[in-house]
């Protein structure tokens, strides 16, 4: 059985998290250049037996233009809609006091964000890998109720393959969570 | 158990702090690398119907250029606005240029399509068309394909090519993207880019993986490539493109960063050629309608990259 059974919590779970980042992109003979950016992303997750989630993802991305290198370069902004599978592995971590239990998500996975660089008519699709491990606390004070909640941090690391460049976007990202059916 | 926690929260902390670093670091930085430009005006044409603005458009885009940092500003008007003379100038940047150099080529006289009515080409003066038609002749014009190759022999990749004329949406590359303003704007007065990409994932999928990306010119054109560019009136005195984008040196920075971007240039001069577009019942309703000028869009290329056209 998994933890969430063990623990009797249900085994789907919604969420709505908002993440600062700061991606950074390059190309061959192109600099090195960072952005600043943000997202918005409503997920749902179903933890199946043995610990592990599938996660489905959908999202609003918003990045800002590069900074400018000296030779006066520098990459576009661009914001889309970014559709996300990942899976992974969930450890629990104990409980914090009376607050409530702490797990810890390894989650992997694969994205694509249809876009539009911001200001312009042009329209593009790109792939990208994530990695997220992700901090989550399910409240004591849900205990009994038909909805458990909590918060939950998580670092998503990002890596975009946009028409031959390269970006790496790490983030900080923070998000609450509803387990539909509560915890027993 | 603790020590798995406490790890979690000191890693915590430290992402935070790098991620505050960084930010912080994020500023803009002066640009230092040799910046050349090469402004073209093509007013007096040997065998087709002369222009009103576009040396002046030339003079003004280097004098503009001049005053925002560009280097090297040189202008080639009429008479030496041939196609041999555009030819030698470009050439002649080649033995000036450094690797980290960005090179600017601003083009501002007719336009066309070759025979096979694809082919969008830009006419020196002395550009010629074949007897009793209106067909050009090839060997007397520069094409998207022939304007490349000469650009593929300066020696960096930080390309800006700014082009005033009909059909010169046909110059502009992907760059893995689909630009959503159409060739000919007064067949669809509307676009979306983002129900663009949404509608065409699959194949912006499988462009985003065959595009290079940073070797391509960053290209902004007047109008698409099934549309004609208007030389512009009296009180503008200037092509309607040129005229706006002259103003988005100072109207045009959207980010507030202190320069202009070939994007927020394109920006700025869209947002106000379709205002124009829309004015065009109102300004013209004096003259017969089929003599009104026809709305028509700037475009831009696709790819990630960028480059700074106003400010340093």
């Amino acid at each position: 059985m998994g933890l969430s059974a063990q623990n009797g919590i249900s085994g789907i779970e919604a969420d709505l998290s908002g993440s600062g980042l700061i991606p950074i992109s390059w190309a061959r003979d192109s600099p090195t250049l960072p952005h600043l950016g943000y997202d918005v992303i409503v997920g749902l997750e179903y933890d199946t037996p043995f610990s592990l989630p599938l996660r489905i993802e959908a999202g609003y991305l918003n990045v800002r233009a590069s900074d400018i290198s000296p030779s006066g370069e520098l990459y576009r902004a661009w914001e889309g809609m970014r559709f996300a599978l990942l899976s992974g592995y969930i450890f629990e971590l104990g409980t914090i006091g009376q607050l409530g239990l702490l797990q810890l998500s390894a989650l992997g996975g694969a994205a694509i964000t249809a876009a539009d660089y911001t200001g312009t008519a042009l329209a593009y699709a790109y792939p990208s890998a994530i990695l997220e491990p992700r901090l989550c606390l399910i409240l004591t004070a849900a205990r009994g109720s038909s909805t458990a909640t909590g918060p939950w941090l998580a670092l998503p690391f990002e890596l975009m393959f946009r028409a031959g460049t390269y970006s790496f976007s790490p983030g900080l990202s923070l998000g609450w969570s509803y387990r539909l059916g509560g915890w027993e | 158990m603790k020590r798995s926690r406490k790890a979690a929260y000191t890693g915590t902390l430290i992402f935070a702090t790098v991620v505050l670093g960084l930010t912080s670091c994020a500023q803009n930085v002066k640009i230092t690398a040799p910046r050349y430009a090469l402004a073209i005006g093509a007013q007096n044409y040997l065998y087709a119907n002369s222009l009103s603005y576009t040396i002046a458009d030339a003079n003004s885009m280097s004098s503009l250029l001049t005053q925002k940092g560009w280097g090297s500003v040189s202008t080639l008007v009429d008479p030496d606005s041939t196609r041999q003379g555009i030819v030698d100038a470009i050439s002649s940047l080649a033995a000036k240029v450094e690797s980290d150099s960005t090179v600017l080529i601003y083009f501002s006289g007719h336009g066309g399509l070759l025979e096979d009515g694809t082919t969008a080409v830009i006419c020196p003066i002395d550009a010629n068309f074949l007897t009793n038609s209106s067909i050009i002749d090839p060997s007397t014009v520069i094409s998207a394909a022939q304007l490349q190759s000469m650009l593929a022999e300066l020696p960096t990749k930080n390309v800006i090519v700014i082009l005033d004329s009909c059909y010169s949406g046909g110059f502009v590359p992907t760059g893995g993207a689909i630009d959503s303003s159409p060739s000919n704007y007064a067949d669809m007065p509307s676009y979306s880019a983002f129900s663009t990409a949404l509608d065409n994932f699959g194949n912006l999928l499988s462009a985003n993986a065959s595009a290079s990306g940073n070797k391509t010119p960053v290209v902004l054109s007047a109008a698409g490539s099934d549309e004609s560019s208007y030389d512009g009136s009296a009180s503008q005195g200037h092509g309607v493109f040129t005229y706006f984008l002259l103003q988005a040196a100072t109207n045009g920075d959207a980010n507030g960063d202190g320069v202009v971007t070939t994007t927020e240039a394109y920006e700025y001069t869209i947002s106000n050629l379709m205002a124009w577009d829309n004015e065009i019942p109102q300004m013209y309703q004096y003259i017969p309608q089929d003599e009104w000028p026809l709305p028509f869009l700037p475009h831009l290329s696709g790819g990630v990259r960028d480059l700074v056209l106003f400010g340093s």
